[in-house]
């Protein structure tokens, strides 16, 4: 291996270890500024009635980004982040700013909280 | 909590819950792990509850699976959107495209008998509105003058409490100048003097016992009844009893067969009271009096501290008068007095004074 892909790997670590969460943290910021500058809430409420109104189990399957997009913000960032990319609950927490034990809790509350939606 | 936390009762779905994001994540312990499954098995709420969360991991982690609206969800309310545009906007053209098609005929008809229409539901309506408004004006105005006009004070004698304020001067300086004007309306405008003021025999007869009463010994002993409000051509006023509110009008009627032989007299009994001195000099024309049809009239501001005492004088004064014998009974009153509030305020500490000599 020549020295210049090892200063990449090096490099890409750094960037892993430190600066991966930082710009979590932008991107979350940044999504909450937009939510309340665009009326996010608003939208995804209304795009997961129209998913409710769906009377069969099937079809409220098909909208589940509906519903998901019913929950709250930090709710959908945790899931996306765990859930879909696999990341650590202590990167996670360093994202959200809050502690991991919480965020395990509030995991198991946006799945229950789905699971009613779609399964009620 | 944390990860190495047991489950206080295994067997609980409770405790399954607490331990439920490790269990997803296969990050608890073995014996652990086994006691779950077992639960998971006891209970068939929880297991379904567990392959729901499956499903729903399932659908996060998908490859398709995004936060946004997908675009062709999106793709579908755009389209939605610009078809309600549409047909909103065909339906408002509509009737007007069809009114622009119509032959120049129906719609020159149309819009000629429409505003001919207007024109006279404007022409009906208006003197309608008119006629309706000054009603009401007149029932206010009525209205008022009922609440304006205090008590009138001799049994039998007419209001005339709307008229007047009809006398009553707009400003000092031009009071002199209009008043003979004004009493002439007033008297052509008010009922005949002599036939209104018609009293009751008996009540005649207690009068003039009671002038001549007063012509003998005055002034008369003071009592304790207040008589503000309810004074009486029968009894007699006492200057130190008589109150005089403030902004009102004094009336003193005379009946004479000859006010201009009176009119020296009042104006010597003016002068007597020194009201002239505390008038400005464009008010002391009205102390001599002003001629007009059925008598003369006197119109003066005046002190309240005077008022009493005029009066007693204009009563003494009418005693000594002689009424013909040709006269009715019942109009040989020569002297009648009442007040009434006025509409303009008045100085205080002043009171408007009406004279009138009343030509039999």
């Amino acid at each position: 291996m020549d020295l210049r892909l090892k200063k990449l790997s090096r490099a890409k670590e750094r960037f892993i270890e430190f600066e991966r969460p930082w710009i979590l943290r932008l991107w979350i910021t940044e999504l909450n500024q937009l939510r309340i500058r665009h009326h996010l809430e608003h939208s995804r409420f209304t795009n997961a009635q129209d998913a409710a109104s769906r009377s069969s189990q099937t079809e409220r399957l098909k909208g589940f980004p509906a519903f998901f997009r019913r929950l709250r913000i930090e709710d959908q960032i945790l899931l996306l982040l765990r859930d879909r990319h696999g990341l650590d609950f202590d990167e996670i927490a360093t994202a959200l700013e809050q502690p991991a034990e919480s965020l395990k809790l509030r995991r198991q509350q946006a799945y229950r909280a789905l699971e009613e939606w779609i399964w009620e | 909590m944390n990860a190495t936390t047991p489950v206080n009762d295994r067997n609980s779905c409770f405790g399954l819950h607490l331990r439920l994001s490790d269990y997803l994540d296969e990050k608890v312990a073995s014996s652990e792990k086994a006691t779950i499954d077992r639960h998971l098995k006891d209970c068939s709420k929880c297991a379904e509850r567990m392959e729901h969360y499956a499903v729903i991991r399932e659908k996060i982690s998908a490859p398709h699976f995004g936060i946004t609206p997908s675009s062709k969800e999106a793709a579908s309310n755009a389209a939605d959107l610009l078809k309600s545009l549409e047909e909103s906007k065909k339906r408002s053209w509509v009737s007007r495209e069809r009114w622009a098609r119509a032959p120049w005929y129906i719609r020159t008809g149309a819009e000629t008998f429409g505003v001919s229409a207007l024109i006279l539901l404007v022409i009906v309506i208006g003197p309608r509105l008119r006629t309706f408004y000054e009603k009401s004006m007149e029932r206010r105005l009525e209205s008022f003058d009922l609440a304006e006009v205090s008590t009138v004070v001799v049994p039998g004698e007419p209001e005339i409490g709307s008229a007047d304020d009809s006398l009553e001067p707009e400003s000092p300086d031009t009071e002199a100048e209009t008043l003979d004007d004004r009493a002439s309306d007033w008297f052509s405008s008010s009922p005949d003097i002599t036939s209104s003021h018609e009293v009751p025999r008996e009540k005649t007869t207690d009068w003039e016992s009671l002038l001549a009463q007063l012509s003998s010994n005055p002034p008369l002993p003071s009592t304790d009844e207040d008589t503000t409000s309810q004074l009486s051509a029968e009894s007699v006023p006492n200057p130190s009893t008589l109150k005089i509110g403030s902004s009102e009008i004094w009336r003193f009627y005379v009946k004479t067969d000859s006010p201009k032989e009176l009119r020296p007299r009042i104006q010597a009994l003016l002068e007597d009271l020194k009201i002239a001195e505390q008038l400005p000099p464009v008010d002391r024309a009205a102390l001599s009096g002003i001629e007009a049809p059925g008598g003369i009239q006197f119109n003066f501001l005046a002190p309240v501290t005077a008022v009493p005492e005029l009066m007693t004088k204009m009563q003494q004064l009418s005693s000594t008068l002689s009424v013909p014998d040709t006269q009715e009974a019942q109009t040989r009153q020569t002297f009648t007095w009442y007040k009434s509030k006025s509409k303009k305020t008045i100085p205080a500490g002043q009171a408007r004074v009406v004279i009138w000599l009343s030509q039999i």
